[in-house]
């Protein structure tokens, strides 16, 4: 496949290549400018990919091409374990793997229970792992209650859950934290590495906040510019993964200084 | 009205009535519900039928009920058929309404997720709708109510509504009131023995 050279590196832990992005242009009908362009990497099994970048710059409607929710780009998504998706709909045969997705509010099921709504998308055989990633997640005492009884923080706990349950092959992470306050947000980051331990999976983690991407990846892309292209690819070195609140602070600042230079020489 | 009720025909017209409102109330709100949200999520068959819905919801009782005897008989399912047409378009506009707010970013969950078509229509857009729904049964067992009793009068020879014509033919306000408020008393019943607890139930999730 000559295509490979052009994806960008992957993080040293990386298995095996489960997914390949390349989208040549992404334009949104009736807009004159792509929101994305250019933009190609690859995922492995298991590895924490932080996508940042500014408020607005096309990392949601990357994660919506991800997810197979928005399909009219230029490009391929390409599922290198069960077959490839062109751009448009998916050809007959080829399904992608299951996707965790975990959005901005927890969108729950308000009418169904805890545990019905994981119920509701477990694959079979999934009862008894989604049980005890509840119990991990300190949830299982609250699998019988509605949504609209726990608080909000929970809600979001039982969203990670959902995402982390159905043995997914990859998660999406949409900015899950961010209308959380600093300490909130620690404990949320806690959360999802405690899922993600629990069922380790590969997952895209798209977000504005650097200290989200120095606390949970192994990788951090950078998006910048319109329409939006990968200004840097930053893999974390392994003793500073998901390291303490001091690495993960000094991390955090390093990558706002190679945020700051990038857009400076690039744009 | 006791005395009617023990010796007269109240209970058993009532029961005849209650049947066709039955029959009726439920053909009009299963159709009209499943043509509701169909039209409310698919926007093309809502322009193509919109216009139908609206003449249909304007069409006179009277005209529909007339057209329906002339052109299919003087019989049973005919007359229920009769009622449930003119509940149907309410029913229909009213769950359209509901089903054009349906929330797109759980319908986006469930799409992500990978869930069945049934399972979306029964755990994401059905819960989403009974607000609409009950709203369109209370509405809806009233409207009936008063037109069964106008399709008895024309063509049934039992029920209330002919009771209520015999009655009339000899002034007799008494048996009017007496049947009235066996009517009343029955769907006050239905009310509280049914909508209530039934809305209390689905309304359970919330806080």
């Amino acid at each position: 496949m000559g295509r490979v050279a052009a994806f960008g590196t992957l993080g040293q832990s990386v298995a095996a290549v489960i997914l390949e992005v390349l989208i040549r242009r992404k334009t949104f009908p009736g807009a004159r400018e792509p929101v994305l362009a250019d933009l190609a990497f690859a995922l492995g099994a298991h590895e924490i990919v932080a996508v940042v970048g500014p408020s607005g710059c096309g990392k949601t409607t990357l994660l919506r091409l991800i997810s197979g929710l928005d399909q009219t780009f230029e490009g391929e998504i390409t599922w290198t374990q069960s077959g490839p998706r062109q751009s448009g709909p998916a050809p007959a045969g080829v399904a992608p793997p299951r996707l965790g997705m975990v959005f901005q509010e927890p969108r729950l099921l308000p009418w169904r229970t805890v545990w019905q709504n994981l119920a509701l998308v477990l694959p079979p055989g999934q009862d008894a792992a989604a049980a005890a990633l509840l119990k991990r997640l300190g949830l299982w005492a609250e699998r019988d209650s509605y949504p609209s009884r726990i608080s909000l923080g929970m809600a979001r706990r039982v969203a990670i859950a959902r995402a982390f349950a159905i043995a997914p092959a990859l998660v999406l992470l949409d900015e899950p934290f961010a209308s959380l306050d600093a300490g909130n947000a620690d404990l949320g980051r806690a959360v999802l590495l405690e899922a993600w331990e629990a069922r380790p999976t590969a997952a895209l983690l798209v977000t504005h906040d650097l200290t989200d991407a120095a606390a949970l990846a192994d990788r951090v892309l950078m998006l910048a510019g319109r329409p939006a292209r990968i200004i840097a690819d930053i893999p974390i070195a392994a003793n500073e993964r998901r390291g303490d609140r001091a690495t993960v602070a000094q991390l955090a600042a390093r990558l706002r200084d190679i945020q700051e230079r990038s857009v400076i020489s690039g744009f | 009205m006791l005395h009617l009720a023990l010796h007269g025909d109240l209970l058993a017209n009532l029961g005849i009535t209650l049947l066709r409102v039955a029959g009726a109330f439920t053909l009009a709100m299963v159709v009209g519900s499943a043509i509701g949200i169909a039209l409310g999520i698919w926007r093309r068959l809502d322009l193509a039928f919109d216009s139908w819905l609206t003449v249909l919801l304007n069409l006179p009782a009277l005209v529909s009920i007339m057209l329906m005897y002339v052109w299919f008989g003087l019989n049973e399912p005919t007359a229920i058929i009769a009622v449930a047409l003119n509940k149907l378009p309410s029913t229909a506009v009213t769950l359209r309404e509901g089903a054009r707010t349906l929330d797109r970013s759980l319908l986006e969950m469930a799409r992500c997720y990978r869930m069945g078509r049934w399972a979306v229509l029964r755990h994401v857009i059905l819960p989403q709708l009974t607000p609409y729904f009950f709203a369109a049964a209370r509405s809806g067992l009233a409207i009936i109510w008063k037109i069964v009793l106008v399709v008895e009068l024309l063509g049934r020879s039992d029920g209330v509504g002919f009771a209520i014509e015999q009655y009339f033919q000899l002034f007799d306000v008494t048996d009017i009131l007496a049947y009235t408020l066996a009517f009343i008393l029955v769907v006050q019943a239905i009310e509280w023995g049914g909508w209530q607890p039934l809305e209390h139930w689905a309304n359970r999730w919330r806080r």
